[in-house]
């Protein structure tokens, strides 16, 4: 058992934190939430460019290489800057899911993906609770020309600067398929939704859509309930990554501020409540690069992905919660950073997968041996 | 980074998993019941013989010369077995571990392999009436007289005092040394000393602590532990951290979930799936909580005391245990409140629910660990002197 980052990781960690200084600084964030996504793209492509959004894709199916354990580390110091999370819609789990679904053919697609070149959106969800469930209103029924897709999808993350979207839908015979379908098409109508976080995402309508044969992918539901454990780990990264910065702004604030002559990081009711924010912390960056380790090295791991998913996101707001209460009234000014965290907690809690659904995989497992080691 | 369990360790947890299935049976229950101790003289001594005490300790003081990461197993493995342990971790985490780190020579070939062969048993004894999270403000004097010292105070909180062999003893050597932090000494005092007295305290949590009284208790020199005077330092550098770290309950934490996740399975109430996602939050808190402590235990490996981690792993595990344990009486309703090894889950949920207060006081409170983790985790300043009238 080793708990240190190898040199490798050490060092990628490290330029990617001083890219991201560089590159995408609050001052950046606060742009793109005024202009949205579209401001973020310029950074997003000199992320493809340096090998950062190919990271866990192998170099012949047109990634940068890598492992999962290796992602997440990453994703932690984009979590840290706050980087909005086209990434992990658009490449983790959109390029993973059609390498797995699609094979082969998608290189070039998968390619241009990881490469920041194009942006696609998953489109799953719709207006039922969260499941694992396959039970979809959109279908994807067989038509002369190829398929036609008919129904709507709900929040999908990306929407404004994807060239594609992947629609996950039923077919007649009850099975599932994944259609893919250009954002130019006749009858698709997009409404937008924005997001405490500022963020937009948008609920599509699918009316009667034409699509070519070729479009249709299909595959088993478990590869896709696996492509959907691994964008949850990284989403558990980026959010531990967002608990670390805020926690530390949190401490910094707090031997700054001076109330009743002294500094208020020197009340105990100031150092308890961070303190405790410190355990959730430690704690959550354990299982989160445990889960990812798993997934790197092909041991069984749903379980794991499912908790450290819940544990990050609970973490990280409860992280948030306890920084913007050190800041007192100067946490909810636009002015401070703080509350650009704060509005995010919710969002990389729900991002993927929610904690419901999460509780309810946990509670499935069967095994009952809890000392279980893999 | 690499979570492997090397194959030594994979061994060792098969051997250790083995032991428990045959060794921990109700019987063993019934006589700490009876004796009314937690401590299993004849179970000591089967640990002993399988050459289980001492895991971390160099070969020539009775040791394996095992990783820490092994202890974090062995404690899981007989944890899970709800295996009596405690007075193996008081023995071996805070005496032994102590004796190692900075006691002399012949401090470690007379104590270490005595307690490696479970022939010797100690117990840590710090906390005074008016020194309980200001652990410092000790006033049990000790005098150096010749060659000998000589004791005199009170002690009180101690597990295991009443039939353990050798009590570890904060004393106050030289009362006129600046600040409370300084002039504390460390002795290993035999229990069975004249002018020692041991009374027992009752609990509610079924087993009594003790109070001490030392009246004129006479310590031969070489039983001094570590630098005269410089005790505090010692303690917290090492004792204090060692005994945060060293009962991370994570056995008993995962144990407890399993069974609580029997009871539930199957139920389609709406109010059971209700609980189960309780559970699923818990455990996951539960896993994640195992691999903070299998890093603590790793970074005691690479040499380091890690203060602030060794009271996050002591604070989280307890207040799991505790919120565990209230779920399990969520559940229970009725059941949850009754004593006794007939009752559901022969009791534990009652029992843990009521005697909580071990974990959650014993190896300082939360409120305390809490601080520590923010002036030494965090760096955040500590609380002004209160200033003089």
């Amino acid at each position: 058992m080793d708990f240190a980052p190898n040199e490798q990781q050490r060092m990628s960690c490290d330029a990617a934190r001083k890219f991201f200084a560089r590159e995408f600084p609050p001052q950046r964030l606060r742009q793109v939430e005024q202009e949205g996504l579209a401001a973020f793209l310029p950074v997003y492509r000199r992320m493809g460019e340096l090998g950062y959004l190919g990271i866990g894709i192998a170099e012949r199916d047109g990634g940068a290489g890598g492992d999962w354990l290796d992602l997440t580390l990453f994703a932690e110091e984009a979590g840290r800057a706050l980087l909005p999370t086209l990434q992990i819609t658009s490449v983790v789990l959109g390029a993973n899911a059609l390498l797995v679904l699609g094979g082969a053919e998608h290189r070039d697609r998968v390619r241009s993906l990881a490469a920041g070149a194009s942006v696609i959106a998953p489109a799953w969800l719709e207006d039922t609770d969260e499941s694992r469930e396959q039970r979809f209103a959109t279908r994807a029924e067989e038509s002369s020309a190829g398929v036609t897709l008919q129904g709507g999808k709900r929040f999908v993350a990306g929407w404004d600067v994807a060239q594609e979207i992947l629609v996950v839908a039923r077919r007649p015979e009850e099975e599932t398929s994944w259609v893919l379908v250009p954002r130019t098409v006749a009858g698709l109508f997009s409404s937008a939704l924005r997001l405490s976080s500022l963020d937009t995402l948008h609920d599509l309508r699918f009316d009667s859509v034409a699509l070519p044969k070729s479009a249709e992918l299909r595959g088993a539901w478990n590869t896709w309930l696996d492509a959907l454990d691994g964008a949850k780990i990284v989403v558990a990264g980026w959010a531990v990554g967002a608990a670390g910065a805020a926690l530390d702004m949190a401490v910094a604030y707090a031997k700054l501020r001076e109330q009743f002559g002294r500094p208020i990081g020197s009340f105990q009711a100031v150092q308890h409540r961070l303190a405790d924010a410190a355990i959730a912390l430690e704690r959550a960056v354990a299982i989160v690069r445990y889960a990812a380790w798993l997934r790197a090295t092909e041991r069984a791991g749903r379980r794991e992905a499912a908790m450290a998913r819940l544990v990050a996101g609970r973490t990280l707001r409860q992280v948030a919660h306890a920084a913007m209460i050190t800041h007192g009234g100067y946490g909810f000014m636009e002015e401070f950073d703080i509350q650009l965290y704060f509005r995010r907690a919710r969002l990389l809690e729900w991002l993927i997968e929610g904690p419901a659904l999460q509780q309810d995989i946990i509670a499935a497992d069967q095994e009952d041996d809890g000392l279980r080691i893999h | 980074m690499d979570f492997a369990f090397t194959d030594s360790q994979r061994e060792f947890r098969a051997e250790l998993r083995e032991f428990a299935r045959a060794e921990v049976t109700p019987q063993l229950f019934a006589d700490m019941e009876r004796s009314g101790s937690e401590y299993h003289p004849e179970f000591h001594a089967r640990l002993a013989a399988r050459g289980w005490i001492g895991l971390q300790w160099p070969a020539e003081f009775g040791g394996r010369e095992l990783s820490n990461l092994h202890a974090t197993i062995f404690y899981e493995e007989m944890e899970y077995a709800f295996a009596p342990i405690s007075r193996y971790r008081t023995s071996v985490v805070f005496v032994g571990q102590s004796v190692l780190a900075f006691g002399s020579e012949r401090q470690k070939r007379f104590f270490l392999p005595r307690i490696a062969r479970g022939e010797l048993t100690g117990v840590w004894m710090l906390t005074e009436p008016g020194a309980g999270s200001d652990a410092a403000a000790i006033r049990l004097r000790a005098e150096e007289q010749g060659e000998e010292w000589v004791l005199d105070g009170e002690k009180i909180f101690t597990s295991g005092a009443q039939d353990a062999d050798y009590g570890m003893v904060a004393a106050r050597s030289d009362p006129a040394a600046p600040g409370k932090t300084a002039g504390i000494s460390l002795f290993l005092v035999p229990l069975a000393s004249p002018g020692l007295d041991i009374r027992p305290i009752r609990t509610i949590g079924g087993w009594s602590v003790n109070q001490e009284f030392f009246d004129g208790v006479r310590v031969p020199s070489w039983l001094l532990l570590g630098e005269k005077h410089r005790g505090w330092q010692a303690i917290t550098r090492y004792t204090l951290n060692f005994e945060r770290a060293g009962i991370a309950r994570t056995g008993t934490l995962l144990r407890l979930g399993d069974e609580l996740a029997r009871l539930l399975a199957g139920g389609t109430s709406a109010s059971s799936r209700s609980l189960r996602q309780r559970l699923a939050e818990l455990r996951a808190e539960i896993v994640a909580a195992r691999w903070l402590g299998y890093r603590v235990a790793w970074l005691y490996d690479q040499g380091q005391v890690p203060a602030a981690e060794s009271s996050m792993i002591k604070v989280l595990t307890a207040e799991l245990l505790e919120r565990l344990a209230e779920l399990g009486a969520d559940i229970l309703g009725w059941a949850g409140m009754v004593r006794g090894r007939e009752a559901p889950l022969a009791g534990r949920v009652e029992f843990y629910l009521r005697s909580i207060w071990f974990h959650l006081v014993g190896g300082g409170t939360p409120d305390i660990q809490r601080s520590i983790i923010a002036q030494t985790g965090l760096g955040l300043p500590r609380e002004p002197a209160p200033t003089s009238k």
